[in-house]
Formats: structure tokens, sequence, C-alpha cells
């Protein structure tokens, strides 16, 4: 850099450019009414997009409350007809002995046999 | 909204603008010299527009850590680097090329020839000189508009004015 440029001080370069500031070309009249239009357009879309979002957020639910129902359903059915049949198993029985028709004496020792105790469900089912 | 956006700009302005109409005509003309200084775009009407589209759409989160103006130019300066980005706009060294420079004896008062000469600088030096020298900006001010330290804008005005300073002697006009 030479040294007349150092000399050139800020306040010169400064004048000089705040004096010879381009000037842009002047607005159109009809500016601010498109402005507004185009306010009214982005402000319908942002509603348009809430709106989406809304609906989005509402089938999201919905489809999540669904499988949870469903999902409560099998359970429910599951249980109803294999975890009730595991648990009969678990029962006394004295228990089985009053929802079949087999005799007392059948009944005297603790089911050891499985094939007792599913001629017992099968009855009961019955 | 519009509720809302009244009262912060009354608010922001210390009364001195009490709706969007204000607000847009006392600052359209800045922001519209800012675009045209910085970045010698031809669709200068929508890129005006798309800065205050942006404010109407952020002013009810807008909290005055800056000032009014300073938010503004930041919005400005955004939406202008964007559309460089998107290459919405013509390049800018092809629009520079179209700017015709003014003959010899008219060069010093032709404005376009000093568009011409910010032209030859990056974007970011020819922003920061804009900002320091045309809009009288502080340098912290500028540094929140280029969202940059004030270090590196110190450093981007040395380097600008310097360049500046070597163009105009070169064209022999200081």
């Amino acid at each position: 850099m030479s040294i007349e440029s150092k000399n050139l001080s800020d306040e010169r370069l400064g004048a000089f450019l705040k004096t010879h500031a381009p000037t842009p070309p002047p607005a159109p009249a009809t500016e601010y009414a498109r402005l507004c239009k185009k306010i009214e357009t982005c402000s319908a879309k942002s509603w348009q997009v809430r709106l989406r979002r809304w609906g989005l957020v509402l089938s999201s639910v919905l489809a999540i409350l669904t499988l949870v129902a469903v999902g409560i359903y099998q359970y429910r059915s599951y249980v109803i007809e294999t975890v009730t049949v595991e648990t009969i198993a678990e029962l006394p029985s004295s228990l089985l002995l009053l929802n079949s028709d087999l005799t007392e004496e059948e009944f005297r020792s603790p089911v050891e046999d499985w094939n007792i105790f599913a001629e017992a469900v099968t009855v009961q089912s019955m | 909204m519009i509720h809302s956006i009244d009262q912060k700009i009354t608010q922001f302005t210390d009364g001195e603008c009490c709706g969007f109409r204000e607000l847009y005509e006392k600052f359209s003309g800045p922001v519209r010299g800012l675009l045209y200084r910085i970045f010698p775009q031809c669709s200068l009407d929508d890129a005006v527009q798309e800065v205050f589209v942006k404010i109407w759409k952020g002013l009810p989160r807008f909290e005055g850590r800056s000032s009014l103006k300073v938010w503004i130019f930041q919005i400005a300066h955004r939406v202008a680097i964007d559309a460089l980005r998107q290459g919405k706009n013509k390049k800018v060294e092809s629009i520079l090329e179209e700017i015709e420079v003014p003959s010899e004896e008219h060069r010093m008062i032709h404005q376009n020839w000093v568009r011409h000469l910010l032209g030859e600088f990056s974007l970011e030096h020819r922003s920061v000189l804009v900002l320091f020298f045309m809009e009288e900006l502080s340098l912290e001010e500028i540094a929140a508009i280029q969202e940059v330290p004030v270090g590196t804008v110190k450093s981007r005005l040395h380097y600008a004015k310097q360049k500046m300073r070597e163009s105009l002697e070169r064209e022999g006009v200081l």
C-alpha cells in the first residue's frame, strides 16, 4: 500500500462514499398494497399450515388410541382364551370338582395327571 | 396478531410509529437502499417485499435485544444472502458487468461508478463498507447484522478500507 493510501483518512473516504452512495430507483406507488396482499396470502397459508398440523396431530392421536384399543381387546381375548386355562391348572382340585362331573374320589388327590385335568376342563367347557 | 404487532411497533419505536404501515414508510427506504448497495440484484422490489413479510412474521417474537433498525437490517441482510445462495437472481458479477461505467469526466459524481467499485469487493467487505460509511452504523451493530464477532467486522473493515483506498487512488479520485 502506498504512503498516499495511508494518508487518505477514514473521514475523507467516508465522506466520499457517503456523498456517492448509490441511490436505488424509486419504489412503485403500489408497493404497500402489494405487500398487504402478500401478507394476507402468507397469513392464510400459515392458517392452512396450522390446520394441517393440527389435523395431523389429531389423526396421529386417533391412530394411537385405536391401536391401544385393539391391543387391549386382543390382550383381553388372550387372557380369556389362554391364561384362564393356565390359571385353572393352578386352582385347587376342590374348585375343579365343583365345576366338573367327576366324582369326589377322583379328585381326592391333587391333580397330577394332565389328562385328568384336561378332561375336567373339557367337561367344564362343554 | 395485528394488535400485538402494533403494540410491538409502538413499543420499540418509542411511539414514533403506531402501526405496520408507518413502520413500512419509515424503513422501506433504508431497506431498499441497503439491498441496492450491497446486493445489486434485479428483483429489488421483491426483495424489499420479502424483508417486510419476514418483519411481519417475526415482530411478535422480537424482544428488543437490538434496536429495531439493526433487527430490520439483519433480516434484509439474510434475505439478500439467501437470494444470492439460491440463485434466484442474476449473479452479482453478471449484473455488475451490465452497469455502465460512467465517462471519465463524470465518473466522480456518478453513483453507478461507486456501485461498480463496490462490486469488486466480496459480499462481506461490500456489506461492511456500506453499513459503516453509508448507513453510519457502529461496529457492534454491523456485527449484529452480519452475525459475526466484532473482531471479524474490524478485520473486514480494515481490509475493505484499504482496498477501497487503492481503487480510488488508482482511478485518481482522491
